[in-house]
């Protein structure tokens, strides 16, 4: 179980994290969210035990987290840190052997790795050759090669097509299923969504949403309701309780305060012709995000 | 432990293993042996009027040989293709010793006087360093001379003229401080860039932080200086072979009588061990001279590096550090030449300079044993307190990415690093 409990980090004035508390469990997947600067780095650093907490701890099985536990742990960084002169091979044995494993066992997996994200062709290449997208596999394999019991990743999928992308959720979802715990940041908020079970979104060091996904959307409460069919937009937007109205080509979407106008709405709908389509949606995770980033931006 | 060995493997195999320091190595010994026999290798292709084509040898006997000068002539030029050594014989009433020293056409005058069974012979000599041999020599043909009758070993008495100055020792005492300070300053060049340039490429490609999120800081800081004492061993054991393979060449050369080259006393280092008769003890502290400034500097490149966050900016942070080490490099050359004594020894005990400029102020009779200890103390004590404040910034800045000005960046992570300290 990793634990941070009321960690706050400063630097010199500036609150970077501020009494942030979460638990992860074995076979969880944490989401961390926020934007450029609200303290993901710094709240990662400090599970890596690379910054120590001004205030709070953190706790890797009761225990802080330490050189003597951190071979159980992998890390891959928001940007690419490898060493660029040296080949894929080298690279690996050399990150593998900072984790205190056996070169044998290294190449081995090293070998299942590459095969499984079909770059076995580049083992003697050097990183410098490859394309941004094969590095950041590379990275990935130098986070997961000891098999680690707690993978935290900053921004595992910048800069990754969508397939690469998937072949990364699955590799995370595995990790998942042997009871590993993933804590991870990421801007694509769809992918934070799709596997994510619980998150926390920080802003300027301080957090502005945490839970369980589905809670969070709950306790949002806004609803989207999709239409497809012959509706006048300016009588969608006279409705009480409607506070936006988008004409898309095949749909329109309308944003609205709560279920209770989802009815009003679909008594409008009714009159209406040609309808093929009303369904009623939380509001996804990105709706979320910015409308509290911005209440946390307009406080500030 | 098992990651500050592999670390230190990998740091040094990294540098060792590649094909620059193979094609490095390569250029290295041809310049050696090129630069350790320049002379000879010019004499080869340059004007034959500079060097010795004979040797004009006077010989005044009163002891009874007719035929000495002719015997001293077969056995000096024996297995040489043609006579080097032209002897004639004087009337010994006709020795004017003043007059041999003015006279540009004689070259060597010797006196036998006494008896056979117990000769007493001077050598007059403009080319001291043949005496040797001809001791030798003409102990043999005494030898055969007295046989029959025991042998008595002649009395030989070497003179030299008034005015003279030993070339040979004074260029030796000057060369020891090239010798000595140009090692010194390649191996230290190389193992601080060695170390700059490996720390700076792990941080500007950001793989520091996966680095040291599995070694700390410390293990990091202490397998870099290690590894790189590791290949200052290595290189400066390569350049002494290269030293030793080149000597070897140059004995080829010695064998050309047109050569002047010193003969028969003995090796270069009964030489050195004649003109440095503390020579032991004066290698025992430049090794160790070598060790702790190489330390020093190394260190203090590992600071620089951790600061400096890419590989333009550590070009900047490093520049102090290579003028500190090209000071005490000019200090070393050039005070012992200038005949700046004082200066050498003052220097000597300052601990950025004292690596190059101690060994060099010791040889040259600049400064004592005890005092180049008391300096080689205040190095180490330096070094200590250097490596005390040193690590703890070394643990803050390897992982900062600040990219202030040089001075304020500095000031910062001192600062961090002296909170960090108190808080703990």
């Amino acid at each position: 179980m990793l634990e941070v409990k009321n960690a706050r980090m400063l630097y010199g004035d500036l609150v970077a994290v501020d009494r942030l508390s979460f638990t992860i469990k074995p076979g969880d997947i944490f989401g961390l969210l926020g934007t450029n600067g609200a303290g993901k780095t710094t709240t990662f650093r400090m599970i890596m035990g690379l910054l120590e907490p001004t205030e709070g701890e953190v706790l890797y099985h009761g225990q802080h987290v330490g050189y003597h536990n951190v071979n159980e742990i992998g890390y891959m960084i928001e940007e690419r840190s490898l060493l660029t002169k040296v080949t894929v091979k080298e690279l690996l044995l050399y990150f593998g052997q900072l984790k205190d494993m056996e070169p044998k066992v290294i190449l081995e997996r090293l070998d299942y790795w590459l095969e499984r994200f079909k770059i076995s062709e580049y083992k003697n290449k050097k990183i410098k050759e490859l394309s941004k997208g094969n590095q950041q596999k590379i990275q990935f394999i130098s986070a997961i090669i000891n098999n680690p019991k707690l993978l935290v990743l900053d921004e595992p999928f910048s800069g990754l097509d969508p397939i690469n992308t998937e072949l990364f959720v699955e590799v995370i979802r595995d990790f998942q299923k042997q009871g590993a715990m993933v804590v991870f940041s990421s801007h694509q908020l769809d992918h934070v969504e799709s596997f994510c079970e619980e998150l926390i979104v920080l802003e300027k060091g301080k957090v502005i949403i945490e839970g369980r996904i589905d809670q969070v959307k709950k306790d949002f409460k806004k609803l989207n309701v999709k239409i497809k069919g012959d509706v006048d937009p300016d009588q969608l937007r006279q409705i009480p309780g409607v506070f936006q109205v988008i004409e898309n080509v095949n749909e329109t979407i309308v944003k609205i305060e709560n279920d209770d106008v989802a009815k009003r709405v679909f008594d409008y709908v009714k009159t209406c012709n040609n309808i093929m389509k009303y369904d009623v949606e939380q509001a996804s995770l990105s709706e979320i995000f910015i409308a509290k980033v911005g209440q946390a931006h307009e406080k500030v | 432990m098992k990651k500050f060995k592999f670390l230190v493997k990998f740091g040094l195999l990294k540098r060792i293993g590649r094909k620059s320091f193979l094609i490095a190595n390569f250029v290295i010994m041809i310049l050696s042996i090129a630069i350790i026999n320049m002379p000879a290798i010019i004499s080869l292709f340059g004007d034959d009027s500079d060097q010795l084509t004979d040797i004009t040898i006077e010989v005044s006997e009163e002891i009874g040989l007719g035929s000495l000068a002719d015997d001293l002539s077969l056995k000096f030029n024996e297995g040489l293709p043609t006579p080097f050594y032209l002897v004639s014989s004087i009337d010994p009433n006709d020795v004017d010793v003043e007059a041999f020293w003015a006279d540009e056409n004689v070259d060597i005058l010797l006196t036998f006087t006494g008896s056979t069974e117990e000769p007493v012979i001077e050598i007059y000599s403009k080319y001291p360093e043949m005496n040797g041999n001809f001791i030798n020599q003409i102990e043999l043909q005494l030898i055969s001379y007295q046989l029959g009758g025991a042998y008595e070993r002649p009395a030989f008495t070497t003179i030299l003229a008034p005015d003279y100055e030993d070339p040979e020792a004074g260029m030796m005492i000057g060369s020891i401080s090239s010798l000595l300070i140009l090692p010194l300053f390649i191996l230290v060049t190389m193992a601080t860039q060695f170390v700059g340039v490996d720390i700076i490429e792990e941080k500007s490609t950001k793989a520091i932080e996966t680095i040291i999120a599995s070694v700390p800081a410390n293990t990091h800081f202490l397998s870099k200086i290690v590894a790189a004492i590791g290949f200052v061993i290595i290189q400066g054991g390569l350049i002494l072979f290269y030293g030793l393979l080149a000597s070897l060449v140059a004995k080829l050369f010695e064998s050309a009588p047109a050569v002047n080259l010193p003969q028969g006393e003995g090796s270069l280092l009964q030489y050195l061990a004649e003109i440095l008769p503390n020579w032991p003890i004066l290698l025992l502290m430049t090794l160790l001279f070598i060790v702790v400034g190489t330390l020093f500097y190394l260190v203090v490149a590992a600071l620089f590096a951790s600061m400096a966050v890419t590989q333009e900016d550590y070009q900047q942070f490093q520049s102090p550090l290579m003028l500190m080490l090209l000071g005490g490099f000019y200090i070393g050359i050039f005070a012992p030449m200038a005949g700046g004594e004082g200066f050498l020894r003052a220097m000597a005990f300052v601990p950025l300079f004292a690596p190059m400029v101690a060994p060099v102020a010791m040889a040259g009779g600049s400064m004592t044993i005890l005092q180049g200890v008391i300096a080689l103390i205040v190095m180490i004590a330096f070094l200590s307190v250097t490596v005390y404040f040193v690590s703890p910034v070394y643990k803050v800045a390897i992982l900062n990415y600040d990219q202030t000005k040089f001075f304020k960046r500095i000031g910062d992570n001192f600062k961090k690093a002296f909170h960090t300290s108190k808080k703990k």
